[in-house]
């Protein structure tokens, strides 16, 4: 395997190999890379013996490539409910007996295998709903290919690829529906720009079998949109309420489900959409509450103060991780238990002269301080009670969720005084797009290094800090003039010859790592640079020089000065991996109408501006990446992984594609098993894939955990639920299921995930 | 007979705004304020809707001008239509290719996923400017004849393309493409460029300080209208709405809402007097009214806060039951809110509306809903409503009672 083990890549090879093909290229630099790697005696990352320098930092996707050569994590874990949804099957097809191959498990509450029935026309869809279609509906026992009055029954497995999506990150609502327009529409792969006709006041059946080992109850919920509705369980009527569950009692061994469903006007135009379904349902059998969990392989899980999407890096014995509005948090690895948190308000980040300079300080701003403080270490004592390899139940759950909204509210409170005293000096630090707190920590093995705040469309400000490993403030500097794009930063910083690299709404800025002073500021004047505030600076080496690749340019690091344009053309939030001199972006933009394509862009020969880069490799999108369910681009915001010379990326519906960059083709163009992805506002899949030891994990928004064997074909080894209900109603899953959107940092046998609400420690308990 | 009483009522709407002084544009002339009209108050399918006209899906705002309702739709398109029968009278394409600097352009531009004509067409009776986010722009008048037509070099500086409607002021042809640009509204000249004072999503409003007119942006900037010159920054700042100008009182309802004051003179460079500034919980895509002391302003998912327009504190908050039955996704409120007669109206992208009573309670006093919605915000005249449902214009106004026939 020919891997980079550190973020700056030698290109010096490179420099005088510039006319030799890709895969040739690939191989000497690798093996220049391997000997660098060695000579530096470092340990390949995801190593127990790998310790971070300034020269081989770690940060975003472990040292930015999402590589983990040097762990062995499990290929096995589970959270799940304890009780009956955690062991009830399922089939679409009648049973003649026990639960066997056909049948199975609830995943994150969501039954999947159906079998479907029409459909019947009707003239009122809302009056002759009950109508029977069947010649016996009451008592409905079918069986695939089994006639339904004049049709037929037919098997439906839910999925992504089954179901009609429309424009806005080609959203499905956050459901897993069976879709009556895709199951009787007729729908070509693309090109939907045309709804189905003839499918207006129509009748159509969906029926799955459940078995309970025991009598119990569960919650069902169906989420629906239609002009009517009627749901059967076991021949009794149910009356639900869209977006609630309602109780019901499953009886032992296998129970019936039947739905019917009624359109109006099946198709219909919808915002920015030519059409959207109204003739769909999801349904979910969710657990009665008080709930509790049972685990496997989880070592242990703390909860974090909140929502973010920093990643969790580890340094030595200690995890770092951004969390809440402006936390830092350093988690002991081996026991869970938060060592310590630091808040990154204004009043933190400054001196105690920039403090004495602000007008009322010590009146308004200095007894929120202190009551942040004191709450932090309420928090921090009720976490790290609370640390335990299977969590807590809901009752506890939402005791320490009290705790923790305190702690937010106390900071709130702080940064509302100082925006009080003057909102211009210190514009909105908090009302970030999901979180202030998305920056993952970087560390040299001596500091670590993190970035918050961003306020949201428009003014915000935010707070660069370096702290020891030991959680003592060495700088800090607060910066209202950066604002913030229209989704907030999510950015992650970097490190390169001794300079801290940070970009924020179309500025790229080089700090004085060591005293946190600005050396340099960008801001190209082009608007598509600041991109959605979501790609992450990389750092390269050219010749010599280090540079930068930051959206759509390439700087100098010396000076941030722009080299050139790095002709990419990245479409989604991904940022673009560097392999071998060549940079890979398997989501190329052509426009809205059009598949995206895969890219290879060789890195310019020198750092002087002006300097052009070379496109190396074009692939076709057709062939290439995950055909788009409307026409037009996909959407990507995972980053891609480089493994052996093929690129694996994955769009955010779970579409995996892998591209073979030496043979130059398509291996595979696979949808991914998953829950309720392309919600409306939920990315599907947005943590990028990892390579931990030999193996890809890829983990999608309800934190289903797939590991794929890197080749030609996705051979998938493994597949991990953690089931984790929201007592308080984050997120945006349809049964409260806390959100993922970070890929995992891997060391030894360990896989750190962080949720939305917990850090998980996956491994041996 | 009914025909013609439909005629009569149908030349009144159109009139009542066909000799206008004021330039016609989004939400009439920018306030959202119709107060000599006077709708109905029930609309369906099929109920008092007196044509629909196939002109393809657009988020942008009809208006009616001259006796001609015109609109713009994807992906390029000016149609007229007649106000009286829904008739289409002509239709324009305005395709970059027609551009040879456009094709040769160093950032070529890109049709935008969320629509291309999202700018609502603009008149001052005689003629009407069209602008669309390929960047370009033209002039014709009523009867769909060329004035001029050109593309320009500006970049936009919003993801999801440009949508902020153009503004008339005497012969000054205001266009945010992301700079500000000044035109002259007879040849399509750049008189003027602002970069500084960069476009976000919302239209940008007219004011005068003193005897000098200005343009306040959504990004909170003060625009001299002579010169370009920004006379004032940061005095608030909207992502997706507009600023409501009011007298010398400005408006900015986004994640906060506040008001400022403008000066009486203003100099070359002045601050605006920020009189409150509040917190605001939501997503505001909809421009807020401004009305008898209050701001009644409708979050994406349908909270209604009604705030007091002298001190910024709530007066009323309250969710809107839309949409009804039928859906289960938020119902997006992107259309902004008009104050049509007696009636506040507040509708979302599925053609649902309510119309509401404005003051401190707000009652509801009407549901309606249209087969397909749009993003686009509906044109009140008379006694008509001019409102997009999917691919349709429809003219929704009271149809006579059918009476004895002769």
């Amino acid at each position: 395997m020919k891997v980079t083990t550190g973020p700056v890549l030698i290109l010096s090879v490179v420099a005088c190999l510039a006319v030799l093909p890709i895969h040739e290229t690939g191989l000497v630099i690798s093996a220049a890379l391997t000997a660098d790697a060695a000579s530096a005696g470092g340990a390949p990352l995801g190593s127990p013996d790998f310790r971070p320098t300034p020269q081989r930092p770690v940060g975003w996707r472990g040292d930015w490539t999402g590589r983990f050569p040097g762990a062995t994590p499990p290929i096995q874990w589970s959270r799940r409910v304890k009780g009956i949804t955690s062991e009830i099957k399922y089939q679409a097809d009648k049973p003649s007996g026990e639960p066997g191959d056909d049948s199975r498990l609830l995943e994150y509450f969501t039954i999947k295998e159906w079998l479907v029935a029409g459909p019947y026309a009707v003239e009122d869809p809302a009056t002759e709903i009950d109508k029977d279609f069947l010649g016996g509906q009451t008592k409905i026992e079918p069986a695939n290919d089994a006639k339904a009055g004049h049709s037929t029954w037919k098997p439906l497995r839910v999925g992504i690829d089954t179901q009609s999506t429309h424009y806005h990150n080609e959203g499905t609502c956050g459901d897993l529906n069976v879709d009556f327009v895709y199951v009787f529409g007729n729908l070509p792969q693309s090109g939907m720009a045309k709804a189905p006709g003839m499918l207006d006041n129509k009748v159509a059946y969906a029926h799955t079998y459940i078995h309970s080992p025991s009598a119990g109850e569960v919650m069902l919920r169906i989420n629906y949109t239609a002009a009517a509705l009627r749901v059967f369980l076991n021949d009794q009527a149910v009356t639900v309420k869209r977006g609630e569950g309602v109780k019901v009692a499953l009886e032992k061994g296998w129970n019936r489900l039947w739905v019917k469903v009624a359109s109006a006007e099946a198709a219909v135009p919808e915002g920015q959409n030519a059409w959207v379904s109204r003739w769909r349902f999801a349904a979910y059998l969710e657990p009665v509450p008080p709930i509790s969990y049972e685990s496997k392989n989880i070592a242990w899980m703390t909860r974090l103060t909140g929502r973010s999407m920093s990643q969790p890096i580890v340094v030595g014995e200690q995890i770092y991780l951004g969390s809440g509005m402006t936390d830092l948090m350093c988690i002991d690895k081996k026991t869970g238990k938060v060592l310590w948190l630091r808040s990154n308000t204004p009043y933190d980040a400054m001196t105690e002269e920039q403090r004495a300079a602000v007008p009322g300080i010590k009146e308004k701003i200095e007894p929120l301080v202190t009551r942040l403080n004191a709450l932090n270490e309420e928090a921090v004592q009720a976490i790290n009670a609370a640390v335990s390899p299977v969590g807590l139940s809901s009752n506890q759950q939402a005791e320490l969720d009290k705790t923790i909204k305190a702690k937010t509210d106390a900071e709130r409170a702080v940064h509302l005084a100082f925006r009080a005293i003057d909102r211009k000096k210190y514009p909105p630090m908090y009302e970030n797009e999901v979180s202030a707190s998305n920056s993952t920590p970087l560390s040299d093995g001596q500091y670590v290094y993190w970035v918050c705040g961003g306020g949201m469309k428009g003014p915000g400000a935010q707070v660069i800090a370096c702290f020891n490993l030991g959680g003592k403030r060495v700088w800090s500097r607060h910066d209202p003039s950066l604002g913030s794009p229209e989704h907030g930063n999510h950015i992650s910083p970097n490190l390169v010859d001794g300079k801290l690299i940070y970009a924020a709404t179309g500025t790229l800025i080089a700090f004085d790592a060591k005293a946190g002073l600005e050396l340099w500021r960008n801001c190209p004047a082009d608007w598509q640079n600041s991109g959605h505030g979501s790609t992450s600076p990389l750092v390269v080496k050219i010749g010599d020089a280090s540079a930068i690749i930051e959206m759509r340019y390439i700087h100098r690091a010396s000076d941030g000065t722009v080299i050139c344009p790095s002709n990419l053309d990245i479409w989604g939030v991904l940022t673009p991996i560097v392999e071998n001199g060549v940079m890979f972006n398997p989501c190329r933009w052509h426009g809205f109408k059009d598949p995206v394509s895969f890219v290879g862009v060789k890195l310019p020969g020198n750092v002087d501006a002006g300097a052009k880069t070379q496109t190396v490799l074009a692939l076709n999108g057709k062939e290439i990446t995950m055909p788009a369910r409307v026409d037009g681009p996909i959407f990507m915001v995972a980053s891609p992984l480089y493994v052996d010379g093929v690129v694996y990326s994955i769009e955010m519906g779970g579409g995996l594609a892998a591209v073979d960059t030496l043979a130059k083709r398509s291996l595979y163009r696979q949808y991914l098993d998953g829950y309720n992805r392309f919600n409306r506002f939920l990315y599907g899949v947005a943590a990028s894939p990892t390579l931990a030891g030999k193996n890809i994990y890829i983990t999608d928004d309800a934190g289903y955990t797939h590991i794929i064997q890197p080749g030609p074909q996705p051979v998938i080894l493994g597949r991990n639920v953690i089931e984790n209900i929201h007592v308080s109603g984050l997120g945006g899953n349809p049964c409260k299921q806390e959100c993922f959107y970070t890929s995992a940092f891997f060391e030894g046998k360990c896989m750190y995930l962080r949720g939305e609400e917990y850090l998980y420690c996956i491994g041996q308990e | 007979m009914i025909q013609a009483m439909k005629s009569l009522l149908l030349l009144l709407a159109a009139g009542a705004l066909a000799g206008a002084e004021r330039p016609v544009g989004w939400r009439g002339d920018g306030s959202g304020q119709y107060p000599s009209a006077d709708p109905v108050t029930k609309w369906s399918a099929k109920e008092n809707v007196l044509w629909k006209t196939e002109v393809g899906a657009g988020s942008s705002s009809p208006i009616a001008v001259g006796g001609r309702v015109l609109v713009t739709a994807e992906p390029d398109l000016l149609i007229c239509l007649d106000a009286e029968t829904g008739r289409e009278l002509w239709r324009k394409a305005h395709k970059v290719s027609d551009f040879s600097a456009a094709l040769n352009a160093k950032t070529p531009m890109r049709p935008n996923q969320y629509g291309d004509a999202t700018p609502t067409p603009l008149s001052d009776g005689k003629r009407v400017w069209v602008f669309f986010n390929t960047g370009i722009v033209a002039c014709y008048d009523l009867n769909g004849k060329a004035r001029w037509m050109n593309w320009y070099d500006v970049r936009p500086t919003t993801n999801y393309g440009r949508t902020a409607s153009p503004v008339l002021v005497g012969e000054r042809l205001l266009v945010h493409f992301g700079a500000l640009v000044c035109l002259d509204a007879a040849t399509g000249k750049l008189l003027w460029k602002n970069e500084d004072a960069k476009a976000t999503y919302g239209t940008p409003a007219p004011a005068r300080i003193g005897d000098v007119d200005v343009l306040i942006t959504p990004g909170g900037h003060a625009v001299r209208l002579a010169d370009g010159k920004t006379l004032a920054a940061d005095l608030g700042h909207c992502m997706y709405t507009s600023p409501v100008v009011q007298g010398r009182m400005v408006y900015f309802v986004d994640t906060s809402i506040s008001a400022v004051q403008l000066p009486d003179k203003p100099g070359d460079q002045f601050e605006g007097k920020e009189l409150w500034f509040e917190d605001l919980s939501g997503e505001f895509y909809a421009s807020p009214i401004v009305h008898g002391g209050r701001i009644y302003a409708v979050d994406r998912s349908a909270n209604l806060h009604v705030i007091d327009a002298s001190t910024g504190k709530p007066v009323l908050t309250k969710a809107l039951e839309l949409p009804p039955a039928g859906r289960s996704e938020s119902p997006n409120i992107y259309p902004s809110l008009c104050l049509a007669g007696k009636h506040l109206f507040v509708g979302n992208d599925a053609g649902e509306s309510l119309l509401i009573e404005p003051g401190d309670k707000c009652t509801v006093v009407g549901a309606n809903s249209l087969p397909g919605g749009s993003g686009g915000t509906p044109a009140f005249s008379d006694k008509c409503i001019f409102l997009r449902g999917g691919k349709f214009l429809y003219c929704v106004g009271r149809q006579p009672v059918p009476g004895p026939s002769h």
